[in-house]
């Protein structure tokens, strides 16, 4: 058991974070035999990476003073270290394999002893997602060539278990790597193990538990060697201010449940490398609005795209924009928008025309969460 | 205080929607004051359409909250009198033929293309363009769940005894709009009767395997306005880039309803109190005669979604009404079975819930795809907990078609779009 935080806070915020990148049993692991029915599956170095960023954030930035942090499990399969640094200590982390990481969810889900408390599930690695089902693959799936989803989780039948736990507050992250087929589970006509079987009646007070699942194809997401994905990077990066907003009071900015499925979506265009495929919008299933984290300041890095209404006077205009102390402009014209990142706040953008009268139009826009297109109308 | 007309301009082709777009009316703070909570309101969508609220005069940021997920903003002042309408600009879209796609957020925008090699150095050409993709309405004379089962075992499901129904590719009577790897159908009510079971087939698409649609015709407007056409849009541009993803080729349905299309567009985005806030106004346009059942289903998954605990809802009668009045429906059976699972308006009964799952799966393939999520997620619990004895007929057999119907059902789609391979 890795425990990084153990605080008896109630109601309080309990955090599991896996992050899977060594398969011993797929392609390039080292164990053998390699399990024949692996799909292409092979090793990864950014679920873990992004495990770590996400369990670094919960530690060090997290803020629900309602529900503060009070325990945070992790769990990590990384063929290049075990280790986490916190605090300025090094913790071996325990490894996802599926014993622990089921006696890690179960440990997870009985720390909830009231209707109060908010659960939060992270998982990064190898998942079949076909259709409407989720299937996370854990660090020893496959070793068993017989019955390879036992190493497995279920990830629909462990959401639905999960309404039996007494947090009326449940979030889920799930950024799986989509590249398997439904081969797998076709053949053992198994998709995984529940964990936490579900009942069949509802709880008596309905659950908020919304599920954000990473939509990008496999090899895209994880096209970044020991970094974090596109996935992670976004979430991590909405929490600085896109997934914000101040509805409930006017003056405290706080992450959103809601606004965090408005605040994803451009963010991953903005990740996803110039020439890729643009992510679809990630369906995010159970979608409900709730608390997450307050943010200490004003919103920040809230992406804002900059052009001319006119898309042919973009070609010659020079842009700028200035919150009335600092300011930037963009020198040379070019075709593209210009992707900002801006604070919340009062601005006035520009566009100046080269020619033929060195024309110049501004527009004053106020800019707040989760995204502006700001057209300047030339 | 003033009165001001807010709108959201957005060419749909010459239609108008009812105040279905939520927007939000912020007053811009000077340093110092006071935080005033923003005012909700929905507009509606369209040419010259607006809605009229009361504004003190101030400064304020209009921000309309499309159900694309697209947010579109607007600061403007508010003066004593002699107000214009706020009109906020809803983003082009590529072409008209695709506006209702784009406000429903289907049909995502296309990367930029290499326009070719300009200075001869390091740009490769754009690919070819491909022509349309093939669709075709069709009708299956045989129950289509124990067919498409059978047919994914021995996968022959694209061979089944799928009976044409003529229908033209344009409501007008034209050809299908092509462009980029895009292919646009607008069909018309077609020659059938409602409860008359159509499908959008492409059989022979470009890449993966063929694709079978729900087609919800004949619809009639929410609003009793007339018909509103089906806006089928086969996507195929992931094929052509050489992507190997789950779904090379998709295809997206949009009703072009003036209330439904917005609400059913919010609930495919994940935005349920975007649509239960338009749906919640509507009930009484839905219930009220019942005049299109499959718009009444939409609205009643948005509210049984959206119901919290409390007193038994005026609407939860007409989920009753839908199974029992629409015997072809299965949607009207999946929210039944949901209510007796939740307790909304009644004890919670897990054996009867379990019945109505069975019986949906009798009843053939769900109009909506959140349809399929809540009949497998109410399955998959009752199969939890029911012991054999306690399992309606056909129970374990129920599972099994909708374990396999789970893995083929595009959840990103507001009707049932399923892979036949």
């Amino acid at each position: 058991m890795t425990l990084l935080r153990d605080k008896k806070t109630r109601p309080g915020t309990h955090a599991i974070v896996i992050g899977v990148g060594r398969y011993p049993w797929l392609k390039g692991g080292k164990k053998r035999p390699t399990f024949p029915e692996n799909d292409g599956m092979e090793q990864l170095t950014s679920p873990p990476a992004s495990a770590r960023a996400f369990a670094e954030w919960l530690l060090g930035t997290y803020d629900n003073p309602k529900r503060k942090l009070a325990t945070l499990e992790l769990l990590l399969s990384d063929s290049g270290s075990q280790d986490f640094k916190t605090g300025g200590r090094t913790v071996a982390v325990e490894p996802a394999t599926f014993g622990n990481v089921e006696a890690a969810i179960k440990r997870w889900a009985a720390r909830s002893k009231k209707p109060d408390d908010l659960l939060l599930f992270f998982f990064s690695g190898h998942g079949i997602c076909a259709g409407m089902q989720t299937t996370l693959l854990l660090e020893d799936f496959g070793s068993d060539g017989l019955a390879p989803l036992s190493d497995a989780i279920d990830f629909n039948k462990l959401f639905l278990g999960l309404d039996r736990i007494p947090a009326r507050q449940q979030c889920f992250f799930v950024d799986a790597c989509r590249v398997a087929t439904t081969t797998v589970l076709e053949t053992f006509n198994q998709y995984g193990q529940a964990v936490i079987d579900p009942k069949a009646a509802l709880s008596a007070v309905p659950r908020q538990a919304p599920v954000f699942q990473s939509t990008l194809p496999g090899q895209l997401a994880y096209g970044r060697a020991g970094k974090p994905s596109y996935f992670t990077e976004a979430l991590l990066r909405s929490f600085e201010g896109a997934a914000t907003d101040d509805d409930d009071d006017g003056m405290t900015w706080w992450v959103q449940t809601d606004a965090l499925q408005k605040a994803l979506p451009p963010l991953l265009r903005r990740l996803a490398a110039r020439g890729e495929q643009p992510p679809s919008q990630p369906p995010v299933s159970n979608l409900s609005r709730f608390p997450l984290h307050r943010l200490k300041g004003k919103p920040a890095r809230i992406p804002v795209d900059l052009s001319c209404a006119d898309a042919a006077r973009m070609a010659e205009a020079i842009l700028s924009w200035t919150d009335g102390k600092k300011g930037e402009k963009r020198s040379a014209p070019q075709p593209e928008p210009w992707a900002l990142e801006l604070s919340q706040g009062q601005y006035t953008f520009s566009a100046l025309l080269r020619s033929p009268s060195r024309r110049k139009k501004e527009l004053a826009q106020d800019i707040r969460p989760h995204y502006r297109n700001v057209r300047i109308p030339v | 205080m003033p009165l001001v007309q807010v709108g959201l301009d957005k060419w749909l082709e010459g239609q108008t929607t009812g105040p279905t777009i939520v927007t939000r009316i912020r007053p811009v703070r000077k340093k110092g004051t006071k935080p005033v909570p923003p005012i909700t309101m929905m507009i509606p969508a369209g040419k010259g359409a607006t809605r009229s609220v009361d504004l003190r005069p101030g400064r304020y940021l209009f921000e309309a909250y499309l159900p694309s997920g697209e947010v579109t903003t607007l600061t403007a002042t508010v003066k004593a009198r002699g107000n214009a309408p706020i009109v906020l600009q809803a983003p082009d879209s590529p072409h008209e033929w695709l506006s209702w796609q784009h406000l429903a957020g289907q049909g995502r925008p296309s990367p930029p293309r290499a326009a070719g090699p300009a200075d001869g150095v390091g740009i490769a050409p754009a690919p070819p363009l491909a022509g349309p993709t093939d669709l075709e309405i069709v009708s299956l004379p045989v129950p289509i769940l124990p067919a498409l089962v059978e047919g994914w075992r021995s996968k022959t499901a694209a061979k089944l005894p799928w009976v044409p129904r003529p229908l033209p590719a344009r409501a007008n009577g034209g050809a299908a709009l092509v462009d980029d790897g895009l292919t646009s159908y607008l069909f018309g009510p077609g020659a059938w009767a409602l409860g008359d079971r159509a499908y959008a087939l492409v059989r022979r698409p470009p890449a993966g395997p063929p694709l079978l649609a729900v087609l919800p015709l004949p619809w009639s407007q929410a609003d009793m306005s007339g018909d509103a056409p089906a806006d089928v849009l086969v996507d195929a541009r992931a094929a052509l880039e050489g992507e190997t993803r789950e779904w090379p080729v998709t295809m997206s349905i949009v009703v072009r309803d003036n209330v439904m299309g917005p609400v059913i567009g919010y609930l495919t985005g994940g935005d349920l109190p975007a649509a239960a806030r338009i749906v919640e106004t509507a009930v009484d346009l839905l219930y009220g005669k019942v005049a299109n059942p499959l718009a009444a289903a939409a609205g009643a998954y948005v509210l049984v979604r959206a119901h919290a605990q409390g007193k038994r809802p005026q609407w939860e009668p007409w989920l009753r009404n839908l199974r029992q009045w629409f015997t072809w429906l299965p949607d009207g059976s999946i929210l039944d079975g949901w209510a007796s699972l939740r307790g909304i308006g009644r004890p919670q009964d897990v054996p009867a819930a379990a019945a109505s799952f069975v019986e949906a799966v009798t009843r053939g393939l769900p109009f909506y795809s959140v349809g399929v999520r809540m009949l497998f997620d109410g399955l998959s619990r009752a199969d939890g907990e029911l012991q054999a004895g306690q399992r309606p007929p056909g129970f374990d057999a129920a599972l099994a078609t909708v374990r396999m119907l789970a893995l083929r059902v595009h959840v990103g789609q507001p009707f049932t779009l399923i892979r036949l391979g």
